[in-house]
């Protein structure tokens, strides 16, 4: 895939101004390996920054995610948690997804009822072939996640 | 009311002789005229103790996968209030117990009474309570006595029930009490929902730092039935620690949570269980909440649903981002 | 535990941003790990030679090599590794080119340090890696076909003509479907049973095909490679080994009954055959509309006949037969609009007939020799009006999908109606869109519109009735903004398709998924579009969803090549990252085998009489659905352990 010159650039802006100057935050992003990794493999090919803060645990399919991995990653410390699947339609094993659709919609809407800002978790669809919105999402959620600083719960 | 508890006993004592239930499971008396617990009358005697009144709280379903198990050809009769009944839909959605070998006595309801607003009027311990109508007289071992108006003596989710009759049965106990119509009310969650997520965070480190690991939560849920096999009590997968430490706590607690989304009917089991008074309601009703708004969904109510996250539709009306 | 790490350069798609060195340096102090080195191009020759050193000399018993994207080199690495005596599962890569290199060049620091956070991740997954071993499992070479139309038929012919032994399994008394019921097919105006009759034949004939018509799908059991099914063979209360299709019982049987083949249109006897060319070619009892078993009287068929076929006392035959795989190819059913359209007579005017009427209606053999005539008079129609889109693209009677064959039926059959009832006669289409997608059909449709001057209107038609003798076709003209009324002599709905009759049902003795039309769901719309996701399970033709005679025929080669994919080895090897449950803690709650997609757990009955979930190795695809859905927690999928998750999680937090 080639780079947009744009691209590149949306993503060094980013880059520089929001997370580099904010404080150290860790992120996890739980990626479905049949689209979101490969989109995210897609972004690195077309060398799109993105920040650093932020580590990939792969995953066959986003059916696999137990709700529960979710809040375990923040008892350990993450700072924000962001799961990308295939889109609801083009899950590799048919319907993985569309049970993960809605056990994370719930998660969604209960973590900020168990103290967590809402903004600390996010889930969506990004396919094998949107590298530059892998580039967008990563990079917003973040910088989002970064404004909000590392998190300090006392409960979770 | 006091019919329901003549035609409770009177439908037990036939299915019992006619050789149609092994075992009734009902209400009866406590350790103390201040209770009623579960009984398992076997015979025309034992169906005399059956009681029927605004104590009977407990969700006798949760005797049931036990109780079918063992033997393994054992009919059982159960008497179920509306709340309870949904316990017994959402067994029923998911094949756990066995429709043919069950007798459902349903029970109307209008609200049962919450212990702990007795208890706490009280220095000492409450050895007696008396309903007489809209009257409850309880009284201590020493003699103190208080009167109280029973509807504000009823359960929380009392006040919001929407199926005070029995979702399934193969005999009613009396007559049916009205159904509220129109969206469900959540009134026990406003407080809750008016904190932000760090007054929530305090809120929940300050309850959960109680837990103390007991597992009555989980014994007393009616729709539990790993027991022995919990995950929270495996070493794997590592998702609850070995150590009695809030954030753990909370876990804990979360699991149980998640595990019964789509599947927990409110029946509040798990938060009259609990020794040390964690809200667990509320956060159960906060979980169904949810649940209702993104699908509409409620557990328990119709045989033929599926517990709402085993199952899904094309087109969830959510997750586009 | 002796874990070997090696840090890729990748010549300087890696190196130029991440230290590589650096990061070995460091990697070698991690618990466990006995060896770290970087490499320029470990997936060369010398890389991968000296990860095999390593393992051979250092005695490493995992390995993690820390490069580009699994996406790329995985089966590499795990290639390599096993070459050198090494499980191939005991190995882990960790990307840190697509992932860290190549997107972080703006800081040399930064990308190094979360290079070596993401080897620690690596680390920390490869640490609870388990050995894992492919199973093998015996695979059965014969093949079922379920449905004897043409996909079926060219199915068969093309997996029996490769050397398999193939069933097919025929509901009716013929094989042949929905294509022997057509006079020609568009567009090149072939005669459709000219075509179709020697596929028939070759089928019957060839040494690998074994014909069970007459005959349906009871039960299914078992899984790829070893399907166990249960087929009924019906009683056709005539013995069809006797049977030699004279057609004399069928001439002198005095009952009538309605007569399917030709839709309809004309009644055939109790004891028939359905057309000549019939493939078997022997006769059935229809009981219902027969007198000797309605009656007690009459007999007459086994008077005449002469090879003493006819057995009153026949019964249904269960007979179990063994397949390796199992291809459905159940074809379609017309859409009954007599139900649905109202306003267009309900089926009550007797001059408005389906279009698969009027294709029987044009046939030399069918009930009216060819000869086009009104249903009302007899007499031949001076104007036809054929209404597209009936029973498709209509929410309103439930349809909204475009059944694909109607456009070009139409202008088929309107060419013809030119060509039986002379060129002079008026012919309209009222359609909404016209889909001519196949190759040679745009120009089909044109031909129809140019050579043959037929009329085509734009628009739908909201109400036929009848008026002095006369259909009246109340239609619109979108194009000339008109409101139009065509009194018609003939009336052809181009009724659209439906899945076949019993279809849905079928599908759950399969175990496979059907969308709410009945049709069958392929594993992937794009990619994978004659597969199931029940594995061992194919799907060709119309049952799949509406298309063409060209379109079923090519996804049946498809379909065949599929399944010689599947059974050219004598043993079907499975993938090792699959889920696996440990009965131990299995409650039987059975919420796996509810959510599973590929109905890979099954219920097991274990020596001390309690059941418990198992997961049926060749089948599970490895999605770890039925993990997350556990509620013990007792499904594990190999590779992507909950611990394993938790464990890189938390090496990624570690600060």
């Amino acid at each position: 895939m080639v780079a947009s010159a744009q691209n590149k650039e949306a993503g060094s802006a980013a880059v520089s101004e929001g997370v580099v100057q904010g404080r150290p935050i860790k992120v996890v992003a739980i990626l479905c390996n049949w689209c979101s990794y490969a989109g995210a493999d897609g972004a690195g090919t077309a060398r799109l920054s993105q920040p650093h803060d932020f580590r990939i645990v792969r995953v066959p399919c986003t059916g696999r995610v137990d709700p529960l991995l979710v809040f375990k990653a923040f008892e350990k410390g993450a700072d924000g948690v962001l799961i990308s699947g295939c889109h609801p339609g083009d899950c590799h094993y048919s319907e993985g997804n569309y049970y993960a659709r809605r056990k994370f919609e719930l998660l969604r809407r209960m973590v900020p009822h168990l103290g967590i800002e809402p903004e600390r978790f996010h889930y969506t669809w990004v396919s094998a072939s949107e590298a530059a919105r892998w580039q967008e999402v990563v990079t917003t959620f973040v910088t989002g996640v970064a404004e909000l600083g590392p998190r300090e719960g006392r409960a979770l | 009311m006091s019919d329901r508890q003549a035609i409770i006993r009177e439908l037990a004592r036939e299915a019992l002789a006619e050789g149609r239930i092994d075992c009734f499971v009902g209400w009866g008396p406590g350790y103390d005229g201040s209770q009623v617990i579960p009984v398992f009358a076997k015979d025309a005697a034992e169906v005399e103790e059956l009681q029927w009144n605004p104590l009977c709280h407990h969700n006798l379903t949760m005797f049931l996968k036990r109780k079918m198990a063992e033997p393994a050809d054992a009919r059982i009769g159960v008497c179920v209030k509306g709340c309870d009944s949904r316990t017994l839909v959402a067994l029923l959605q998911e094949g756990l117990v066995d429709r043919e070998r069950l007798y459902i006595v349903g029970v109307p309801c209008d609200g049962v009474i919450d212990r702990r607003k007795i208890d706490r009027e009280f220095a000492a311990e409450v050895v007696e309570v008396g309903v007489n109508g809209d009257t409850v007289v309880a009284r201590t071992a020493a003699g103190a006595e208080k009167h109280f108006d029973r509807p504000a003596l009823l359960l929380d989710q009392c006040a919001a029930c929407r199926f005070p009759n029995p979702r399934v049965a193969d005999d009613i106990a009396g007559d049916t009490v009205p159904e509220p119509e129109g969206e469900p009310v959540w009134p026990a969650l406003e407080e809750f929902e008016s904190l932000s997520p760090a007054e929530k965070d305090g809120l929940l480190a300050a309850v959960f730092s109680s837990c103390i690991r007991c597992f009555a939560c989980i014994h007393a849920c009616p729709v539990c039935y790993c027991w022995d096999q919990c995950v929270n009590r495996s070493r794997t997968p590592a998702l609850v620690g070995q150590r009695v430490e809030t954030p753990e706590n909370l876990m804990f607690q979360l699991v149980h949570i998640f595990h019964v989304a789509g599947r927990c009917p409110s029946c509040g089991a798990c938060d009259r269980a609990c020794p040390v008074e964690i809200p667990l309601y509320l956060l159960h009703q906060k979980m169904n909440k949810e649940l209702y708004d993104m699908l509409g969904f409620e557990a328990g109510v119709n045989v033929d649903d599926r517990p709402a996250l085993q199952a899904f539709n094309l087109d969830d009306p959510f997750g586009q981002g | 535990m002796r874990i070997g790490v090696f840090i890729c350069h990748c010549g300087t798609n890696i190196a130029g941003t991440v230290d590589s060195r650096a990061v070995a340096e460091r990697a070698a102090e991690l618990k466990d790990v006995v060896h770290s080195e970087d490499l320029i191009y470990t997936c060369a020759e010398p890389g991968q030679a000296a990860i095999q050193r390593a393992i051979k000399e250092l005695g490493l018993t995992r390995v993690v090599v820390a490069a580009c994207s699994p996406h790329m080199h995985e089966v590499t690495f795990r290639r390599c590794v096993e070459d050198a005596g090494l499980n191939p599962w005991l190995f882990e890569m960790a990307n840190i080119r697509e992932h860290c290199s190549w997107i972080h060049a703006d800081d040399m620091q930064k990308a190094t340090d979360k290079a070596y956070e993401i080897v620690k991740m690596a680390v920390a997954k490869v640490r609870m890696a388990e050995p894992l071993f492919s199973e093998e499992v015996d695979v059965n070479k014969d093949v079922l076909v379920i449905g004897g139309g043409v996909a079926g038929i060219q199915t068969a012919l093309d997996l029996a003509d490769a050397g398999l032994r193939v069933t097919i399994v025929e509901r009716q008394s013929t094989i042949g479907g929905i294509m022997a019921q057509l006079d020609k097919t568009f567009p090149t105006i072939d005669c459709s049973a000219c075509i179709l009759t020697p596929r028939m034949v070759d089928a019957a004939h060839h040494e690998n095909i074994t014909i069970m018509a007459y005959s349906e799908i009871d039960r299914v059991a078992g899984y790829v490679g070893n399907f166990k099914v249960d087929i009924r063979r019906k009683a056709a209360m005539v013995d069809w080994t006797k049977c030699i299709g004279c057609e004399l019982c069928m001439q002198r049987c005095p009952s009538r009954a309605p007569d399917v083949f030709n839709s309809g249109l004309a009644e055939t006897k109790a004891i028939y055959i359905p057309f000549p060319q019939a493939v078997p070619k022997r006769a059935v009892i229809q009981t219902d509309y027969c007198r000797w078993f309605q009656q007690g009287k009459c007999r007459v068929c086994e008077r005449v006949c002469p090879a003493g076929a006819i057995d009153y006392e026949q019964k249904d035959e269960i007979v179990q037969r063994d397949f390796g795989a199992v291809v459905v190819a159940t074809g379609l059913d017309v859409f009954p609009w007599e139900d649905h359209y109202p306003q267009y007579g309900g089926g009550e005017i007797p001059d408005v007939i389906s279009g698969l009427q009027y294709e029987r209606m044009l046939n030399a053999s069918g009930p009216t020799g060819g000869h086009v005539h009104r249903l009302s008079n007899h007499e031949e129609p001076k104007t036809v009006v054929f209404i597209q889109c009936v029973g498709s693209r209509d929410e309103s009677v439930g349809r909204p999908y475009c059944s694909s064959v109607c456009c070009m039926y139409t202008a088929k059959q309107a060419i013809l109606t030119k060509s039986h009832c002379g060129m002079d006669t008026e012919v309209y289409v009222f359609y909404i869109d016209i889909r001519a997608t196949g190759k040679g059909y745009e120009e089909f449709v044109k031909r129809a519109q140019t050579e043959f001057g037929v009329k085509y209107v734009r628009g739908r038609v909201s109400k036929l009735y009848e008026e002095e003798g006369k259909v009246i076709v109340r239609g619109v003209d979108t194009l000339l903004g008109n409101q139009v009324e065509v009194p018609a002599d003939l009336v052809v709905m181009a009724s659209g398709i439906v899945c076949a009759e019993g279809a849905p049902s079928l599908a759950q003795s399969l175990n496979i998924s059907y969308d709410e039309f009945g049709f069958f769901k392929e594993s992937h719309p794009k990619l994978r579009p004659v597969e199931t996701n029940t594995a061992g399970v194919f799907l060709a033709g119309a049952c799949q969803s509406p298309k063409d005679i060209p379109t079923s025929v090519a996804q049946a080669s498809g379909t065949a090549a599929k399944v010689l994919v599947l059974l050219a080895k004598d043993k079907l090897k499975t993938s090792p990252q699959i889920a696996t449950v440990d009965q131990s803690r299995c409650v039987s709650c059975w919420k796996c085998i509810d959510v599973c997609p590929f109905s890979a757990p099954e219920k097991q009955e274990l020596r001390d009489g309690s059941v418990k979930s198992h997961v049926i190795e060749t089948v599970c695809q490895g999605c770890g659905i039925c993990v997350a859905t556990c509620p013990v927690n007792c499904i594990s999928l190999k590779g992507f352990t909950t611990d394993s998750l938790i464990d890189q999680i938390e090496e990624a937090l570690l600060t």
